[in-house]
């Protein structure tokens, strides 16, 4: 079965680059404009879902929150953040909490799939469900 | 009543009592008389002194000039009293000298010319004298270091607070460029992929499908570079209206009112009658609104801040002026620079005054900034051609 990516990005152009780079390998893609609905496809599928690369400025939720609130509900779920501006503290606190990859864009499509594999790798070395 | 008559002894008893030494020496200046306290001082017997030149309690080097003075006084014998803090050098009989202190007293003993002198040791005193000279010298040495101390830590703290400036400039331009980072870092990632996308493609209308799709976030990022450079350089000034400064005055305090801590300041200004000028209304409004802001921040709590319009020959002066501390000389020329500020990272990011100078030379104008009590501002834009003006005056 082919693996399945979340992308937690408000704009649709971004989402469609990810999902055309992400096109033609293992991954599946799976769209949330917002956090709210990132935390509802995370509940209904959270079996299926490997990876989750999430953006870090948006309207209403920020990333940052976002990342804090699927950690609290799905540990072992590793998160790529994806971001337009790079900033140190930022990076470091995103790593300090857990996030997997820190990934500025424009990323070309080699990195973004690489960072994609390792991150779901990661999740089938820790996730309980396939013990 | 008359002196009694004491006996010669008496006296003589209160003469050696006295704790100064007294000597008297004749017209050639031989010793006719010492008391104890003297011999005492010189450790002399009083026979080894009688019949001596006084010079003999003299030290060696001050012989001739205490021959000399004696003489001259001789001629001319005045009364010199003690305590004038002036001292001589005396020198006892096993050669050690010492400082004392002199009163002389000319008299007249049996038709004679005499001196009677009156001296006291003031080596102790004079000791002690210098002693408080050199503590007073190292209390001076000591102020001395204390203020270069204190005057290095305020060069330290001018480093620091000239640091603190600069690295609020940085903060400005992190925040800048996160905004631009974000603003052109999505389009440009958007290009990547569609290019990405492009070159594994094999049917032309996706090909051109992509292309379109390049030119438009190429656009996007055009249009952001545009947005920002408007400030950046002095752009076209098509579209320019025909401007009443009263009624850009007027909007810019309106939209001052509506910033945090203008209801602490007084803001007065009446409308001129001014020739008005060419220019784009929202540029200005926001080139007077960052003056009036920097007035309203810098005169704080009981301020008063005028506005006045003045016309000159073939220009309108805005005039800006506030009561608060003034502008540091050393500031004067850096205020308009981007990113200058002495505001905390919340207060300003030192871009008012940048695009106050950017708007106002794009009209043509002329920002000056004068300081007295307070700091004034004088915008100067070049009026509209009278035949423009629609009036006859
Ligand atoms: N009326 C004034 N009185 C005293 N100092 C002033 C006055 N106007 C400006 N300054 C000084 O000039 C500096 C630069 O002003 P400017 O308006 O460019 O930036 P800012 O007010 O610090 O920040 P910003 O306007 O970007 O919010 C200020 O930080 C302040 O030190
Ligand atoms: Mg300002």
């Amino acid at each position: 079965m082919k693996h399945q990516v979340l992308i937690l990005d408000d704009e649709p152009d971004v989402r469609k680059v990810i999902r055309q780079q992400l096109s033609g390998t293992q991954f599946e893609v799976l769209e949330a404009a917002h956090a709210e609905q990132a935390m509802d496809l995370l509940r209904d599928y959270a079996l299926f879902i490997d990876v989750i690369i999430c953006d870090v400025r948006m309207p209403g939720i920020s990333g940052v929150e976002a990342v804090s609130y699927i950690r609290e509900a799905h540990p072992t779920k590793p998160i790529i953040v994806l971001t337009g501006h790079p900033d140190l503290d930022l990076a470091v606190d995103f790593m300090k909490s857990g996030v997997v990859d820190y990934i500025v864009k424009p990323v070309e499509k080699d990195k973004l799939v690489a960072a994609v594999e390792k991150a779901a790798a990661k999740h089938q070395t820790f996730d309980p469900h396939d013990v | 009543m008359a002196t009694r008559d004491l006996g010669e002894n008496l006296l003589r008893l209160a003469v050696h009592a006295s704790p100064s030494g007294i000597l008297i020496v004749d017209a050639g200046g031989e010793i006719v008389f010492a008391n104890e306290a003297l011999l005492g001082m010189f450790d002399y017997e009083l026979d080894e002194l009688l019949g001596q030149p006084v010079e003999v309690l003299v030290p060696p080097v001050d012989v001739e000039l205490h021959r000399k003075h004696r003489e001259k006084f001789g001629a001319r014998p005045v009364p010199r009293a003690m305590g004038r803090r002036e001292s001589f050098g005396a020198v006892r009989k096993d050669g050690e000298e010492f400082s004392v202190e002199i009163g002389l007293r000319p008299t007249e003993v049996e038709g004679e010319r005499m001196v009677v002198a009156t001296i006291i040791d003031v080596t102790e005193r004079r000791r002690i004298e210098e002693r408080l000279r050199r503590y007073d010298e190292h209390l001076e040495e000591l102020i001395e270091q204390r203020t270069q101390e204190l005057r290095e830590a305020q060069a330290q703290k001018e480093q620091v607070v000239e640091r603190l400036i600069q690295s609020e400039k940085l903060a400005a331009i992190g925040t800048l460029v996160s905004g631009i980072g974000h603003e052109i870092n999505n389009p440009l990632y958007m290009i990547l992929g569609t290019a990405e996308a492009l070159q594994d493609a094999t049917d032309v209308d996706d090909c051109r499908q992509f292309g379109t799709e390049i030119i438009e976030h190429c656009r996007k990022i055009s249009g952001t570079v545009t947005n920002l450079s408007r400030y950046a350089r002095p752009g076209s000034m098509d579209n320019t209206q025909t401007v009443d400064l009263n009624d850009v005055v007027e909007a810019a305090i309106e939209s001052v009112h509506r910033t945090k801590r203008s209801d602490e300041v007084d803001i007065v200004w009446t409308r001129q009658p001014v020739a008005e000028v060419p220019g784009r209304p929202d540029e200005l409004q926001q080139a007077l609104f960052n003056v009036i802001r920097n007035a309203v921040q810098a005169s704080g709590e009981h301020g008063v801040i005028r506005i006045g319009l003045e016309e000159r020959d073939d220009s309108v002066d805005v005039m800006v002026r506030d009561n608060g501390p003034g502008i540091p000389e050393e500031h004067r020329s850096k205020v308009f620079d981007p990113f200058f500020s002495t505001k905390g990272p919340d207060d300003g990011e030192g871009l008012g005054l940048y695009i106050v100078r950017q708007i106002v030379s794009r009209h043509g104008g002329d920002i000056q900034v004068t300081c007295g009590e307070g700091t004034t501002f004088t915008l100067r834009f070049p009026a509209s051609p009278k035949t423009d003006r629609g009036e006859t005056s």
